[in-house]
């Protein structure tokens, strides 16, 4: 059943008369073509810079200053509901603290944790994955073991001694989250290029002649890229809630330094009284973590020849 | 000569790896094998899946290293390079392989691709090497502007001309074609046979060509080495070989052609059975499960190569008993 | 729809009439098949020959209402098995009265068409389980000994518990005839079924599927790219390019005689167990995009013989000799 399949493909859906004609014009507009079939994606991307924007401009859209104290105006409900206090759109926390500017500053918090974390458990995983997969036998063997080692440890029990050891912060919920993912990146972009060195353009690069790191650097790489890209985002979801958990049990982010997790911890006592301090938060949580996911299988879809054929 | 293979031996261990245990067991995928080519020829291998030929061309390639054995070229011995040796001989050895959608790296354009083997070799001028990129883009009859394209924006046809191309930037003495046509679709691969052809009288190369399809091996080669699990069985100048089979695989797989003639009548049955698994090849003769002609001798003695004639070779006991 | 045992011989069983299977991508369509036309009679083999993206497997898809989803949909034309559309039935009929049963199909790659988790006894057997053909376990075992007999596998009583693994590339390939001829259907489908294999198995295939014909007397629609192949095997051959059929006769006309360039260029261009060292005669160019295939003749800008008729109007089917058909406006001229 090779033929429907290879004619499906993209090489060989009828050659085109003259291939040597530019298509890039033609290749844009298929883009922009899949981009009106569905809405989804860009809600979920807007979601995402609208995170961005938050994160770069807290100082200046933050009504009020998320750290100054108002007793007088504790736990005032959001603008919608009766008794709130006008200017505190979406209500105060228990020590009077505007609701909505603490969620903006903790967007802060939210990227720069993710960023670090994906872009490190990223760059180590894919490396380790590389290296495990071109040169296989010794290198290959304990790079794995290390990763089923590395599998087999509880992220919130490492979480519970590092903090022990390094006393919690922000960077040792960034040291956990790399620990915890790059094993993630390290089997995934492993598989890939077991399958891409056997790939006849990498074997024709040795017999041309290219050293090892060039056929990394130039033939390996830029075929994991977008397996890469899928896999960070997929993977800010998992790592706005691993911060947002490390931070609710008080292992992650400390006071004065905000964060969506520690907006949940500190609202969690007056939870039966008031519901905004901890839903609102939570919210923002979910919100952007969907959006991440949302967007990560777009991106897998996008970046797919395949599927971008139908 | 211009290459001679000297008793090589390639085996593969089969097993678990660090830590969950030792090899379970070798596959012996090249098991004593030696020819020579000379300058100008073209030298074809062919067999069966599994008997063999591409881990030859790998080992040429240097893309495996050697159990055992010694590979000469041009009067040097491969197995016993350092590093800058090696990157000399890459300059005269180069490949075209079978498959033309993997044997082109989709994310680089074809000036980038074809550009690779003379980077990795020297510095060049930006003049001059587009000049060569033109030059060898001429010879496979591709226009200079194909430079500029991607490979996904070619047919499979126009991509292995590009792999060509590629192989010739360096200007090689000698070429591994590893089933060069067979992933082509049936009428492109008469321009591409063709083509490999022109650019050997024209450069005079030396080629070595991996193929199964025996109607092409007869067609293009001057010299043929019949292989079956991991052994030549039989040596020779093509067209004797072809017309005058004399090991009985030789004569299995000639019958076993399907030809392009429905009067010429139904192939040909020669061999029963199945090629047995190189993890655990039979003894002795390893084609003798399966030779119609099966002797006592055949399952305990391995038969060497015999000459036959000038410039012939075949490894079967038939042939001492009809000498003895 | 209860089907007869034995058809007569030379009473066609399957009917293509015009058919259209166009593939729907979000950048065009693809007119995968385009007007195809042709019978096979029972006890015959006919052979569709072409390349890669001429249609050929999505003929055969389109026969069995398999074709892949979505995206490919057969647009119009008549399919006639053993005298019932199938193109008026729903996917339930087609599953429990056609499909193995009337129709069997035999796919390149034995590996992925068995399931390496059930043992090959299971697998067969199946076959008559799914159509109530055969009932009762030892009932069952009995039929699958004597299919795999038929198929020629060695002591079938001891081999039937195996897993396919277990089983060598040609043995597999039998195992999936055995499945194929289990129902006693009137159609066989076989794509590409030896491609796969070393020419020493595929030898043995071809010798087994014509034994097979020989004594059910079963249509044979025989997918490939082999012109060796296709002229061991086929009573009649089509052959396929860019969508259509271009020329249709049987066997030894099409081989001795052929009348449409492409199968001139496409014989002439295959090398010749003993005829070496001659040139070979290369078809120029490449195959059409058949998104926008040309509005004439499909082979014109490849056709030695190109005339200007040809570029703007696609060739008729034209009678060479009776049940020899040619696409092509060159027939026409000097028959």
């Amino acid at each position: 059943m090779t033929d429907p399949s290879r004619a499906a493909g993209p090489q060989t859906a009828g050659h085109p008369a003259d291939p040597l004609a530019p298509s890039a014009i033609t290749r844009m507009l298929r883009h922009v073509r899949l981009i009106r079939a569905g809405k989804v994606p860009w809600v979920a991307g807007g979601m995402l810079l609208l995170l961005v924007f938050c994160a770069l401009f807290a100082d200046l859209i933050m009504p009020w200053d998320p750290t100054a104290l108002n007793l007088g105006k504790a736990l005032k409900p959001p603008i919608w509901q009766d008794g709130s206090v006008s200017g505190h759109l979406l209500g105060t926390d228990n020590l009077g603290r505007d609701i909505l500017s603490r969620i903006i500053q903790g967007a802060q918090v939210t990227l720069e944790v993710g960023l670090y974390a994906i872009v490190l458990s990223g760059g180590i995983g894919a490396l380790m994955g590389m290296l495990s997969a071109y040169f296989g036998g010794v290198v290959d063997a304990v790079i794995m073991r290390l990763v089923d080692i590395q599998m087999s440890i509880p992220s919130i029990a490492l979480a519970l001694v590092l903090a022990a050891a390094l006393s919690p912060g922000m960077s040792t919920v960034i040291v956990v989250i790399v620990l915890s993912y790059w094993t993630w990146y390290a089997r995934i972009v492993r598989g890939e290029v077991l399958s891409l060195r056997e790939r006849d353009f990498v074997k024709l690069a040795r017999v041309a002649g290219c050293s090892t790191p060039v056929i990394l650097w130039r033939h390996i790489l830029p075929n994991v890229v977008n397996t890469l890209l899928v896999l960070a985002s997929l993977q800010l979801g998992s790592v706005i809630i691993f911060e947002a958990t490390l931070s609710f049990l008080g292992l992650g982010v400390q006071s004065p330094q905000m964060s969506w997790g520690l907006m949940l911890n500190d609202a969690r006592p007056y939870m039966t009284r008031a519901w905004w301090p901890i839903t609102l938060p939570g919210i923002a949580i979910m919100i952007v973590c969907l959006a991440a996911n949302v967007f990560g299988d777009w991106m897998r879809d996008t970046l797919d020849p395949k599927r971008r054929q139908l | 000569m211009i290459l001679e293979i000297d008793n090589l031996v390639k085996h593969f261990p089969v097993g678990g790896s660090f830590p969950f245990g030792g090899s379970k067991g070798e596959v012996k995928a090249v098991d004593g094998v030696s020819f020579g080519i000379g300058a100008g020829e073209t030298f074809a291998l062919v067999g069966e899946s599994g008997c063999g030929k591409t881990t030859i061309a790998k080992l040429i390639l240097l893309l495996e290293q050697p159990t055992s054995g010694r590979i000469i070229f041009d009067g040097t011995d491969l197995t016993s390079l350092n590093r800058k040796q090696v990157k000399e001989y890459r300059r005269n050895a180069q490949a075209v392989f079978q498959d033309p959608y993997s044997s082109l790296n989709p994310r680089m354009k074809v000036r980038d691709i074809l550009a690779e083997p003379i980077r990795a070799h020297q510095t060049m001028g930006r003049k001059d090497l587009e000049r060569r990129l033109d030059e060898v883009l001429e010879i496979v009859g591709l226009p200079e502007r194909a430079k500029r394209n991607y490979p996904h924006e070619f047919s499979g046809g126009q991509r292995q001309r590009i792999a060509v191309a590629r192989a010739l930037t360096l200007n090689p003495k000698f070429i591994v074609l590893d089933e060069p046509i067979s992933a082509l679709d049936v009428s492109i691969r008469a321009q591409i046979l063709n083509l490999l052809e022109d650019i050997q009288k024209e450069l005079g190369l030396t080629y070595l060509i991996i193929a199964h399809d025996l109607a092409l091996v007869e067609h293009v080669s001057t010299t043929v080495g019949v292989m079956y699990l991991g052994n030549l069985v039989e040596i020779g100048p093509t067209a004797q070989v072809f017309d005058d089979p004399q090991h009985p695989y030789t004569q299995a797989l000639l019958a076993a052609v399907p030809r392009p003639d429905p009067k010429h009548g139904l192939s040909e049955q020669l061999a029963t059975g199945e090629i047995a698994s190189a993890l655990n090849p039979p003894s002795g003769c390893k084609f003798h499960p399966r030779c119609p002609h099966v002797l006592d001798v055949c399952s305990q003695d391995y038969p060497e190569l015999r000459r036959i004639g000038e410039s012939r070779a075949a490894g079967c006991h038939l042939l001492e008993e009809r000498s003895a | 729809m209860n089907a007869d045992p034995q058809a007569k011989a030379g009473q066609p069983v399957l009917k293509v009439d015009d058919l259209r299977t166009h593939i729907f991508l979000k950048r065009g369509t693809v007119q995968a098949v385009d007007g195809v036309s042709f019978h096979v009679n029972a006890g015959e083999t006919l052979g569709l020959v072409g390349e890669s993206g001429s249609g050929k497997s999505m003929t055969s898809l389109s026969i069995l209402r398999l074709t892949p989803k979505p995206g490919a949909r057969t647009v119009s034309g008549r399919i006639e098995i053993d005298g019932i559309n199938v193109l008026d039935l729903d996917e339930e009929t087609m599953v429990r009265d056609i499909r193995g049963k009337l129709v069997s199909m035999i796919s390149q790659d034995p590996m992925t068409s068995l399931n390496p988790v059930f043992s090959i006894g299971d697998q067969v057997g199946a076959a008559f389980r799914y159509h109530d053909l055969v009932q009762g376990r030892s009932a069952i075992r009995e039929a699958v000994v004597n299919v795999l007999r038929r198929v020629r596998i060695p002591s079938p009583e001891r081999r039937l518990d195996d897993f396919p693994h277990q089983y060598s590339g040609g043995m597999r390939q039998r195992v999936v005839s055995a499945m194929a001829i289990a129902c006693s259907p009137k159609l066989m489908i076989a794509d590409e079924p030896t491609s796969n294999l070393d020419v020493t198995i595929q030898v043995q295939i071809i010798r087994l599927l014509r034994e097979i014909q020989k004594e059910t007397g079963v249509g044979l629609i025989f997918i490939t790219h082999d012109m060796g192949v296709a002229a061991n095997i086929c009573d009649r051959v089509a052959v396929m390019y860019a969508g259509r059929i271009v020329e249709i006769g049987d066997v030894e006309t099409i081989f001795a005689n052929p009348s449409h360039p492409y199968t001139q260029g496409l014989l002439d261009s295959i090398p010749h167990l003993g005829r070496r060292r001659e040139r070979l005669y290369s078809i120029p160019g490449n195959p059409p995009d058949m998104q926008n295939p040309p509005s004439g003749c499909r082979f014109a800008a490849r056709c030695p013989h190109v005339m200007d008729k040809c570029r703007s109007e696609y060739p008729p089917e034209t009678t060479v000799a009776p049940g020899h058909m040619a696409a092509c406006w060159l027939v026409g001229k000097s028959g």
